[in-house]
Formats: C-alpha cells, structure tokens, sequence
C-alpha cells in the first residue's frame, strides 16, 4: 500500500503548517500533530490542541474548536491532497498542566 | 427522537466537569460512546423511516455498519459537488455546505468512539469528552435542519 502523500512528503506538510497563523483571540496555547492510522487503518494527522482555560469553557468551546478546526481545513485539504484524515482533539491548559500527555506537550 | 435525546443526554450525565482524575475515566469514556451512538442511530433511523414496511424499520436500520456509513461520509463532499455542479442554488449550496460538515462530524466522533471504546492507554479529560458532545449535539442540530429539504 503506497504511503499517503502527508506522510512521505511531511516536511512539505510541516511547512505549510508552519505558514498557518493563529489570531490571538482564538484561544489556543499551542497545536500539536502526529501521524497515524486511524480505526480502520486509513493514513490520518492527528490534532492535539491546547485552549486556555477560558476558551474551554463550555459556552466558548465549540467556537474555539470550530475555528481551529476551519482555519486549518480552509488552508489544507488533508484528504485530498495529502491522503490523510485529519481528527482534532482539544484539552485546556489547565488540564494537560495535571495529565502532561506528551501528544499535547 | 426520543432514542437520540436520551444517548445525549446520558453522555452530559456521564461527563462531569472537574480535573482528571482515574475514576472518572470509565464515566467518560462511556459519554464518548453514547453521543457517538446518539449520532449513529440519528443516520440509521432516519434512513429507515424511508423503508416502506414501517414493520420492519428497526430490522433495516440494524442493517447500517458502521465502517460503510464512514466511508460513504468520506465520500459525501464529492458526491454532492457532483450532484450539484456548478449551477446550484444558493439553498441547495448551503444544505450541501451542513450535509458536509454532517459527514466529517460522523467521521470524527467514529474515531473518538473507538479511541474510547477500545484504547484503554488514552486518558480523557473534560474538555476532550465536551467537545464531543458538543459536536454529536451540533450534528444532530445540522439534520435538523436539512432533514427534509431534497437534496437530504
């Protein structure tokens, strides 16, 4: 099975990652990837994301998590251009603080 | 949709705000599952309600699994930009736009079902575990609202 476009060319990926720029309104401390396959094996890039407290607050998180979520997929098409499945995960700051998952760090 | 409204509502009983903690693991891990079912069972029953023998529905909607309903919500995005080419009505653009979203949320809490179900190395915490349910939640308000318009 051909590797996925995302996975053999990650350094092209990596840097139109890089190029992508957060307003500082949108809540995230830092954005983390990793590459995987997802449950039935597909090639996926997984999202670890970090809000401040503030935006994981139950009436400001869907807002954050959608914007991250559409900045990123209004700039990259994951699926059909890199063959990757994108999934997003978003934990507070205050959280990752207790659990120190290195996915997230 | 009786069905649904309970799966949500036993997922926000099940994740309680708070820090991580070990016990509350299993709870959130359960919540993960139920709003991913509550989504599920939406797809399955509302395509059953199209079956013509209102007998044998809960039979059909039984027929639905899970890996075909991912692939043909991976697939969705093409099809309607198929379907609709590029002499769409401003409506029929916009039912595509959340029969879209619809798709990818389907795609996404699948992942975190099974991540939940079936990775026990993972820790959730509150915020991972609300997202989730707020994305089944939004999901189930974006069929809401296109549920009955053609192109559904």
């Amino acid at each position: 099975m051909p590797r996925a476009r995302g996975v053999a060319q990650a350094a092209e990926l990596q840097k139109k990652l890089n190029g992508i720029m957060l307003q500082p309104s949108s809540g995230v401390v830092k954005w983390r990837h990793s590459f995987g396959n997802d449950w039935t094996g597909d090639p996926a890039i997984f999202f670890w994301v970090t809000l401040t407290d503030e935006a994981s607050k139950k009436d400001n998180l869907s807002k954050a998590t959608e914007t991250f979520r559409k900045v990123l997929c209004e700039r990259i098409d994951f699926q059909n251009d890199w063959d990757l499945i994108p999934y997003f995960n978003f934990r507070s700051e205050s959280e990752q603080a207790i659990l120190k998952d290195e996915v997230y760090a | 949709m009786d069905l649904i409204d309970d799966f949500l509502s036993h997922a926000v009983r099940l994740a309680a705000p708070g820090p991580p903690s070990d016990t509350q693991q299993i709870d959130f891990r359960r919540a993960v599952s139920a709003a991913y079912y509550a989504v599920f069972h939406l797809l399955t029953m509302t395509a059953a309600e199209s079956w013509a023998v209102g007998r044998e529905r809960h039979r059909f909607a039984r027929l639905f699994e899970h890996g075909k309903l991912r692939t043909a919500s991976l697939e969705l995005p093409r099809r309607l930009k198929e379907r609709l080419g590029d002499s769409a009505s401003p409506d029929d653009r916009k039912t595509a736009d959340i029969l879209a979203a619809i798709a990818k949320d389907f795609v996404a809490l699948q992942q975190d079902r099974n991540s939940a179900d079936y990775d026990n190395s993972r820790v959730w915490s509150y915020t991972e575990v609300e997202n989730v349910i707020l994305r089944a939640r939004d999901l189930y308000l974006g069929w809401i609202t296109v549920s009955k318009t053609p192109l559904a």
